[in-house]
C-alpha cells in the first residue's frame, strides 16, 4: 500500500514538473529585424561567386606581378647601359 | 516561388542543385525553430542569432551533400546546429547559463502577453537546472516542450529509437526532479 503511495506520488510529481517544464520551454518567435537581418546575410554570394572573385584576383595578382617584373627588368637594362656608356666616356 | 506550391522533396531537390531560392524557402521554413533551439542552448539572444546565422550559412553551403534518408531534413539542420553550439560552448570554456533578472522577454506564441512579461523565479531556476544537464537531455526537452515533437520524431532527429527517447526522458525528469528536491525548489504547476 505504501508502494502504491511512493508510485502515484511520483507520477504527480513528475505531472507536476511536466507542466512546470511546459510553461517554461515555450516557442518564441524570433524579432522580426533579426529574421531580415538574418535573410540579408542569406543572400550573400555563394560560393561559386566568391571563387569567381578569388580566381579574378589572382589574374590581376598575375598582371600586377608581371607589370613589376617588366619595370625592373627595364631598370636594369637602362642601368647596366648607362654603366656602359659612361664607363666608355672615362676610357 | 510561392511557398505552398512545392513539397518538401522538390525544394530540397532544387536547393541541392544551387537553387538559391528553393533555399530561401526552407530558410523561411525552418529559422523560427533553428532561432528557438540555439536560443534554449545558449540562453543569448545575441549568440542565438549569429548562430542561427551560421546555422543556414553552413547548411548553404553543404546543401548539395544533403541526401534524403528518410530522415527528416529538420535533423540535418538540428545537427548543424548542435555542431555548432557544442563548439560554441567549447570555446566559451564554460556552459552560459541565463541570469535570473537577464531573460530576455520575447513573444510566446499562444500565450497571454501578460504571462510572457512575467518569468518567475521558479521559471528562471528551471532553466538553470536545465542547463545543467547533458547536450542530449536538452535537446531532448527542447525537442518535446518547445518543438512538440513526438518520441518517435525526437528519436529521427537524435538517431535514437524511441524507446530509447523515452527512457531518456524518464531519467531526465527524474533527474531534475532530484536536482530540485536537493535545491529546495517546488514547482506549481498553473
Amino acid at each position: 500500500m505504501k508502494r502504491i503511495d511512493h508510485k502515484s506520488n511520483m507520477h504527480e510529481s513528475l505531472e507536476g514538473l511536466e507542466s512546470a517544464l511546459a510553461g517554461t520551454l515555450h516557442r518564441i518567435r524570433p524579432p522580426y529585424d533579426m529574421v531580415r537581418r538574418l535573410r540579408q546575410r542569406m543572400q550573400m554570394p555563394n560560393r561559386e561567386e566568391l571563387a569567381s572573385r578569388l580566381g579574378d584576383w589572382r589574374r590581376l595578382f598575375v598582371v600586377f606581378g608581371g607589370v613589376m617584373s617588366g619595370v625592373l627588368v627595364i631598370i636594369t637594362v637602362a642601368r647596366a647601359l648607362f654603366h656602359f656608356l659612361a664607363r666608355r666616356q672615362t676610357l | 516561388m510561392p511557398d505552398a506550391e512545392f513539397t518538401e522533396e522538390e525544394v530540397l531537390a532544387r536547393a541541392s542543385g544551387g537553387d538559391r531560392e528553393a533555399f530561401g524557402l526552407l530558410y523561411e521554413r525552418y529559422v523560427e525553430r533553428i532561432f528557438n533551439y540555439v536560443y534554449y542552448r545558449t540562453g543569448n539572444l545575441h549568440d542565438a542569432e549569429d548562430l542561427t546565422a551560421r546555422v543556414f550559412q553552413r547548411a548553404m553551403n553543404h546543401i548539395h551533400k544533403y541526401t534524403d534518408r528518410g530522415v527528416p531534413f529538420s535533423a540535418w539542420l538540428y545537427r548543424i546546429a548542435h555542431n555548432l553550439v557544442a563548439n560554441w560552448h567549447r570555446d566559451r570554456g564554460r556552459r552560459q547559463e541565463i541570469p535570473l533578472n537577464d531573460v530576455p522577454v520575447l513573444p510566446s506564441k499562444g500565450d497571454h502577453p501578460e504571462k510572457n512579461l512575467v518569468r518567475t523565479q521558479e521559471e528562471g531556476a528551471l532553466l538553470k537546472l536545465i542547463r545543467k544537464l547533458p547536450p542530449e537531455r536538452q535537446n531532448l526537452l527542447i525537442l518535446k516542450f518547445v518543438e512538440n515533437l513526438s518520441n518517435a520524431e525526437i528519436g529521427q532527429t537524435l538517431g535514437r529509437s524511441e524507446g530509447a527517447v523515452k527512457s531518456l526522458y524518464h531519467r531526465t525528469l527524474l533527474a531534475l526532479r532530484d536536482q530540485l528536491g536537493d535545491q529546495n525548489i517546488s514547482l506549481d504547476a498553473d
